[in-house]
């Protein structure tokens, strides 16, 4: 992405240029400026001292990018102000030069447009007249004179730089996560009129797509017509279907079945026309879900369930009947089938566990999906005693359970949040396996979790009208049936195959933190709220994406609780820890989201006063480490923005987190924290932003001990002016431990501690060596490793004397990193090998072969690189 | 999110608040010169990149009241914003990498009369892309120090805004060619966090046969090359200002300290016209997701130059 700066700066202090010209006269160069302003240079000829040829205004921020197309008739421009201008370029004689043309042009504003809905970085004029366009938004738009196509290239980044080969139809684009993909801009939805129902003076009321692109509609007259390689069919008429409130198809597309306020089924046979027809309810039947394609449940008014078979000639067995006990009119909306369970959510957001010959639900999740209701269903792995399965609601969640046969439970597995709130299929493709769609805004879109990413955005009027879809797996497309609001039905193949992955993505934003889970998979966590699990080795391999965070991930830590089992905290902004479960085995990943936690006080009700709102919510979570304690339970410590080091305690068998301790106070805000065990008792340290270190005795919850807690450090010491943003602990021998710490100000501290009863320093030393805050810091015997922002990691010797009581330190090599603002490093030693993985904007791993390095000086040291990300 | 949240997460910006300031930024002035005391005896002052003001505010606090000679007094506010008017600051709207803004301002001071004090705070739009911003930034600030180089007294003053990055090092021994004392200052009302800092730069005096120009860029800041990269290297001072005791940039704190009682206020003085001002009725209007506008010929304009 580096060319993007070459391009922005070829002349100092504007922030957008391009140039165009055959020979040096003939060299213009086009320049957009802060102040609004585009200016035609021509910089190798002046006329009269001066070099500028013309100067543009219109937009109304600064200049982001400037094209001009082949014919030199047409520039377009982007800017901060949102849009996009087309300059009309008239020449005033023909075959005139470069020079001559743009010194005498006239330039007007033809249009201006809007398509992204941030800056745009951005613009190509096309030879064909269509307009490329990036934006911040991370949206790639094709303005055609017809339509608008837009395309995203990976969730929550930004579309930074782009370029089209117009022979070819392709386009490229890099963007904030650090991917580049490749688009075909042939690959565009294809709309198709199915009819114009005005003239029939009636209205589609509802419709199914069938794979085969066949689409029944029922229409308000009761007609049912069938749509398919263009003609159409009456297949069925019937004044009860006046009053239908459901029209669903069976898995299997051979069945769509109506049912009505008036308590009527029909139950159509795609394959044969042949109809079932039959009044099996006194009240009003307001949804039907099939579980199967021989299963099907029933609502009716007054909250009632009923189980149906439905045989190959179409006549119904009634199976069973459930109740929903709530005073509100409920009915389900999704379900599916696990032996002999019913799980099932309904139009107010709760789900519910029925088996089969008991009316009540088993189990009840009040109004998880909140109240604006469940919306669909997907049952995925089946292992021996339990099944996966999913659910999305009206709140913009995807939720994964687990719902277990033999204990005839479930509980809920972990949560995603998606990029619409009104999510309505799940189901899996052959080339992109799981897939959502949902109406956003005005559009329908269908949502890759796995790739992370909306494979198509087609706009469509919403999702309050008659419409359905279907999945053509050979031709990786949708086929979308609405009526549009010109009243005609419009027939939309969707492809999902414009778009291949040149270059894999990491995060989108500022990686904060980095845990090892095993030798090469690690975790990380990020200002764009998800947690990932990684393989880092030859290559970078994504394995899991979990977006539940609320606010960015600051940091995260592991521990094995037994043989590829692990137990992984994250925390970060909005006071948000959470406590992951992960299985691992072979080639299986199964990961569970076991607590969910939000630091909140039970607002003591003093009506004497005024309560205020309390600051907790907006506490930020900075750093966390876990520890076994005593009897086997987790011990986790978190230090906060409101300085206070909290202390929780999660049991591992019934999965329940208490907050144990929350009196700690570092009275400044907290920025790292380390365990540590000295002698016969454990530590926490805490370093903050006034450059203070704390050394907190928590031997009591670790030791499950009932000695008396101290709320004040047994020891606090100030090693830097600012802020500690890192730090590492050695021990040396006989009760001496080394504490190397990385500042604010630029500074590597070393601190030798004696430890024996009491903690007390002996000496110290510290250097600067670095031209911005340190970062990252990882100590070993002899030599210690620092980043920081100034993207340089440095090694460094040290030695000690506790006699003399001295430390030395001194840099001996050091690396240039490509990662910007780094937040960290995680460094690995082999025998002389040290394998170190720094993390920012970016990732990047490197080898040290300390055995080179240490003999020093001159160093002609060996680091082998690979850049990971960006 | 709840009205006070903002409070909630920021001390600084609810002090501003409450003190009457116009941007949080107001304190990191105000620490500096706790620590280095920037602004004793300064009569004649330009600060750079302005908008909202709220430099200007604390410059004109601090100049009024200390002068006995109001008149002597003299505050230039330079930016590309507009900036709502400050009693007794002169407001400038311009560029200040352009030549016609370091003669305006030259102009304001009649007599060819330096300055002793230049203080910059600009920022361009933040990419979010560090180190794009970082090499942004010095350029904004280099281009302050062009500016900077014909105005001010020799002995004079310079304080400026700089993001910590890779290339600093570099940008800082070009200060120091200007300055006989440059020190790195991060002032407590900064977040830790932040890549900001400031340089407050000493003792100006221009180097032997050097004229001053904004003709040509006043140097290149190119990176170093991989071997240039040794570590032994003069490493400027660093110091953290604002008292210990100070408040905490990066600490939540609860809305009522010290029972103190907490009010709800509006900013001082929100920003004029942003850019996207005009775009936010258009890219939210629903069912279409382009909108196409007619041009306002008045508004536009192509400005020919002919001989
Ligand atoms: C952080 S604000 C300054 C805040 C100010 N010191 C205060 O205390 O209120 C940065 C300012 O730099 C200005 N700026 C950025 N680039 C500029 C340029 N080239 N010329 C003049 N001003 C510029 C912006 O308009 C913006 O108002």
């Amino acid at each position: 992405m580096k060319y993007v700066y070459l391009i922005l700066f070829i002349i100092m202090s504007r922030y957008s240029a391009t140039s165009i010209g055959e020979d040096e006269e003939n060299i213009i160069v086009f320049s957009g400026t802060v102040f609004r302003e585009i200016v035609i240079w021509s910089p190798f000829r002046r006329l009269n001292g001066l070099n500028i040829l013309q100067r543009l205004q219109m937009h109304e921020g600064v200049i982001f990018s400037i094209t001009v197309n082949k014919s030199n008739s047409i520039i377009s421009s982007t800017s901060d102000d949102r849009s996009i201008v087309i300059w009309k370029v008239e020449a005033f004689a023909e075959h005139q030069n470069t020079y001559d043309h743009w010194k005498f042009a006239k330039i007007t504003p033809a249009y201006s447009f809007y398509a992204h809905k941030a800056r745009v970085w951005k613009s190509i004029l096309m030879q064909s007249g269509n307009i490329l366009s990036a934006g911040e938004d991370g949206q790639i738009c094709l303005k055609t004179s017809l339509r608008t196509y837009q395309w995203e290239e990976s969730r929550g980044s930004q579309v930074r730089s782009l370029d089209c080969m117009e022979i070819k139809n392709l386009a490229a684009s890099g963007c904030t996560s650090g991917s580049v993909g490749l688009w075909s801009l042939d690959t565009v939805p294809k709309s198709e009129i199915l009819a114009d129902y005005k003239k029939d003076n009636r209205y589609p009321k509802h419709l199914v797509v069938l794979s085969n692109n066949g689409t029944y509609v029922l229409y308000s007259d009761g007609h049912v017509v069938l749509y398919k390689n263009n003609t159409s069919n009456n297949i069925y008429q019937n004044d009860v279907l006046c009053c239908t409130l459901t029209m669903v198809k069976s898995p299997c597309e051979t069945k769509v079945t109506f049912t009505t306020s008036s308590g009527h089924i029909v139950i159509l046979k795609s394959t044969s026309a042949q109809v079932f027809f039959d009044k099996i309810s006194p009240d009003k039947i307001v949804s039907t879900i099939w579980l199967n394609n021989s299963q099907i449940i029933i609502c009716c008014r007054g909250n009632k369930i009923f189980y149906y078979e439905v045989f190959e000639d179409l006549k119904l067995n009634h199976l069973d009947t459930f109740c929903i006990c709530s005073k509100t009119s409920s009915w389900i909306t999704a379900a599916v089938l696990v032996e002999n369970l019913i799980f099932a959510g309904c139009n107010e957001g709760s789900i519910y566990l029925f088996k089969l010959n008991h009316q009540e639900p088993i189990q009840l999740f009040s109004k998880i999906h909140s109240f604006a209701g469940v919306t669909a269903m997907w049952t995925h792995e089946k292992y021996s005693n339990f099944t996966v399965i999913s659910s999305v609601g009206r709140d913009g969640h995807h939720r994964y359970w687990n719902v277990s046969t033999q204990s005839e439970s479930v509980y809920e597995i972990r949560c995603d949040i998606l990029p619409t709130k009104w999510p309505f299929v799940i189901t899996t493709s052959l080339v992109h396996g799981l897939l959502i769609c949902g109406f956003k805004e005005s559009n329908l879109i269908v949502y890759s979790p796995i790739e992370q990413r909306i494979l198509a955005t087609v706009p469509c009027g919403g999702g309050h009208r008659a419409w359905d879809l279907t999945f053509n797996n050979d031709r990786d497309s949708i086929c979308f049936v609405c009526s549009s609001s010109s009243n005609k039905l419009e027939l939309n193949e969707i492809p999902l195959h414009g778009h291949h992955t040149l270059l894999k993505g990491f995060h989108s934003m500022i990686v904060n933190c980095m845990a090892k889970v095993t030798a090469d998979l690690m975790i990380t966590g990020s200002d764009d709220t998800t947690v990932r699990l990684t393989r880092f080795n030859d290559s970078v391999h994504n394995l899991l994406i979990l977006r539940s965070h609320i606010s960015s991930v600051r940091s995260v830590s592991c521990l094995t609780l037994k043989p590829n089992v692990y137990i992984i905290v994250t925390v970060g902004g909005r006071a948000q820890l959470k406590i992951w479960t992960l299985n691992i085995t072979n080639n299986d990943m199964y990961c569970e989201e076991s607590i969910s936690h939000l630091l909140k006080t039970k607002q003591e009700k003093k009506p004497w006063r005024t309560v205020l709102p309390s600051n907790e919510g907006e506490t930020r979570f900075m750093d966390v480490c876990v520890q076994y304690t005593k009897s086997k339970s987790i011990l986790i410590s978190v230090g906060c923005s409101d300085g206070i080091l909290r202390l929780y305690n999660y049991d591992t068998n019934n999965k329940t987190l208490s907050l144990i301790e929350d009196n700690l106070d570092c009275n400044s805000c907290i920025l790292k924290i380390l365990p540590v065990q000295l002698n016969s008792y454990h530590y926490v340290l805490t370093t903050d932003t006034k450059g203070f270190i704390n050394f907190w005795d928590i031997s009591k919850y670790v030791d499950n001990s009932d000695v008396d807690l101290s709320f004040t450090p047994k020891y606090r010491h100030c090693l830097h002016q600012s802020g500690i943003n890192c730090c590492d602990w050695l021990e040396i021998k006989n009760y001496y431990g080394l504490i190397t710490t990385g500042g604010d100000d630029q500074r590597l501290s070393l601190s030798i501690f004696h430890y024996e009863d009491t903690v007390t320093l002996l000496c110290n030393t510290s250097i600067y060596i670095h031209f911005s805050q340190v970062t990252g810091i990882k100590a070993y015997n002899q030599f210690v490793i620092t980043a920081s922002v100034d993207q340089k990691i440095i090694f460094s010797s040290w030695n000690c004397d506790l006699s003399s009581k001295t430390v030395q330190v001194l840099p001996f090599a050091s690396y240039f990193t490509t990662v910007a603002d780094i937040h960290g490093l995680i460094a690995h030693k082999n025998g002389d090998k040290v394998k170190v993985i720094v993390y920012g904007q970016g990732v990047e791993t490197f080898h040290a072969d300390m055995s080179s390095l240490t003999q020093s000086p001159p160093p002609p040291y060996t680091i082998s690189a690979i850049i990971l990300a960006r | 999110m709840g009205k006070s949240s903002k409070d909630k997460r920021d001390i600084y910006y609810r002090l501003a608040k409450e003190q009457g300031w116009r941007a949080r930024s107001a304190f990191k002035l105000i620490q500096i010169n706790s620590q280095f005391h920037v602004l004793d005896g300064v009569k004649r002052v330009v600060d750079l990149c302005a908008a909202p003001g709220s430099w200007s505010q604390v410059l004109s606090k601090a100049l009024y009241s200390d002068s006995e000679d109001k008149d002597d007094v003299k505050i230039v506010a330079v930016d590309l914003q507009s900036m709502a008017p400050l009693p007794g600051v002169v407001q400038l709207k311009g560029d200040i990498t352009k030549e016609s803004t370091a003669n305006e301002i030259l102009a304001q001071f009649d007599g060819g009369q330096l300055v002793d004090l230049v203080v910059f705070d600009g920022a361009p739009d933040v990419t979010g892309l560090h180190d794009l911003d970082e090499y942004v930034q010095a350029q904004l600030l280099l281009a302050a120090l062009n500016i900077t180089t014909y105005l001010l007294k020799p002995g004079g003053t310079f304080i400026g805004k700089i993001f910590r990055g890779k290339d600093s090092s570099l940008l800082i021994s070009q200060l120091e060619i200007f300055f006989g004392d440059v020190v790195v200052a991060k002032p407590c009302s900064s977040r830790n966090s932040s890549i900001e800092s400031f340089v407050v730069c000493r003792d100006f005096r221009l180097p032997d046969g050097y004229k001053p120009t904004m003709a040509n860029p006043l140097m290149t800041n190119d990176s170093l090359s991989w071997d240039e990269m040794d570590v032994h290297r003069v490493i400027t001072p660093f110091v953290a200002c604002g008292s210990l005791s100070g408040f905490d940039a990066d600490k939540t704190y609860p809305l009522e300290i010290d029972g103190l009682q907490y009010i709800q206020r509006n900013p001082v003085q929100g920003p004029i016209a942003p850019p996207y001002e005009k775009s936010k009725p258009l890219i939210t209007t629903k069912g279409t997701s382009v909108v196409q506008t007619p041009i306002d010929q008045g508004v536009a304009s192509a400005e020919k130059l002919m001989d």
